[in-house]
C-alpha cells in the first residue's frame, strides 16, 4: 500500500470488511477517525478524511457493488503520524474514472450527482484508482507534523 | 462543539422547519452523512415543489459536515424551485461547508447569504 506501489498487498496494514450497506459502511469511518484523532491530525485533515471516506464508501455501496446486499466492501488502512493511507475495494465490475463527467462544466453544474471523486481529489494528497476501478487508494499527509 | 469541529464524535443530522413571513426555513444541524443524505432530499423535495412556496431558505449555520449526496438533495431542491420560478437560498455556512460549496462550484449556482435577514430581503 506504500507510495509508488498503489494497491500492493503489504502485511501489517489493518483490514475491515463490511456488508454492502450505508449503515455498515460507517464502521470503518468511525474506527479510522478514532485513530486519526489519536495521531493528532488537525481539524481540516480530519474533515478531509471523513469526507473522502464517505465519498469512497458511498461509491462502493451504490456504484461499485450496485447496492447488492450479498457483496462486501474491503478496507485496508494505515494511520500514523506522517500519513493516512486507505484502500477501499468493492466487489463490482469496476469503472473508468476518466469517463466520469466533470461536474463543474456548465452542462453538468446543476446535476444532483457526480461530485464525489472531485471532492476526494480536492481534499486529499493522493487519490488513485486501481484494479480496473474496483479499488481506490486515498492518501492524506500530516501537514502539521511536516511543518 | 463548533460547526466544522469534532467529526469523530459527530452530531446526527437534525432537520427543523419553521416559517418566517410565510417563507419556509429549513435549519440543518449536525452532520449530513451518507446514510442520512437521502432523508435531507426527502424533506426538501415537497417544499421545493410546493407552488405556494416562492422562496425556500436552508439555514446551514449549525451544519458541521455534508457530503456529495447531501449536496445532491440540495441541488435537486434548487432545480425544483428554479423550474417553477421560485428561489432557493442558503444561509450562513461555516467555513468548512462553504469550502465544499466553492470546490464543487455550487456557489456559482446557489445563492449563499451570510445571514437570515439578508436571505429574506435580498433581491
Amino acid at each position: 500500500m506504500g507510495r509508488g506501489h498503489a494497491c500492493d498487498e503489504v502485511s501489517g496494514v489493518k483490514e475491515i470488511v463490511v456488508p454492502n450497506d450505508l449503515v455498515s459502511a460507517k464502521r470503518p469511518e468511525e474506527v479510522i477517525l478514532a485513530e486519526v484523532s489519536n495521531c493528532g491530525y488537525d481539524e481540516s485533515a480530519t474533515f478531509a478524511i471523513k469526507l473522502a471516506l464517505e465519498e469512497a464508501m458511498t461509491n462502493a455501496v451504490r456504484h461499485g457493488n450496485r447496492s447488492d446486499p450479498s457483496k462486501r466492501i474491503h478496507i485496508r488502512y494505515i494511520v500514523n503520524f506522517e500519513r493516512i493511507e486507505i484502500l477501499v475495494r468493492d466487489e463490482g465490475t469496476g469503472f473508468v474514472p476518466d469517463a466520469v463527467p466533470d461536474p463543474t462544466l456548465p452542462e453538468n453544474i446543476d446535476r444532483p450527482n457526480g461530485r464525489g471523486i472531485m471532492l476526494m481529489r480536492a481534499y486529499l494528497d493522493e487519490v488513485e484508482y486501481c484494479e480496473g476501478g474496483r479499488a481506490v487508494r486515498l492518501v492524506k499527509l500530516n501537514r502539521s507534523e511536516a511543518g | 462543539m463548533t460547526a466544522g469541529g469534532d467529526f469523530a464524535g459527530q452530531r446526527p443530522l437534525q432537520i427543523e422547519m419553521r416559517r418566517e413571513a410565510d417563507v419556509p426555513i429549513v435549519a440543518l444541524s449536525g452532520s449530513c452523512t451518507m446514510e442520512q443524505s437521502m432523508r435531507l432530499g426527502e424533506e426538501l423535495a415537497p417544499l421545493a415543489g410546493d407552488p405556494a412556496v416562492k422562496m425556500l431558505i436552508i439555514d446551514l449555520h449549525d451544519l458541521d459536515f455534508i457530503e456529495s449526496s447531501g449536496l445532491g438533495g440540495v441541488i435537486a431542491a434548487y432545480l425544483k424551485c428554479r423550474k417553477r420560478g421560485a428561489d432557493l437560498r442558503l444561509v450562513g455556512p461555516a467555513p468548512a461547508i462553504r469550502r465544499v460549496l466553492e470546490i464543487t462550484q455550487l456557489d456559482k449556482i446557489l445563492r449563499i447569504c451570510d445571514n437570515l435577514e439578508t436571505a429574506m430581503t435580498a433581491r
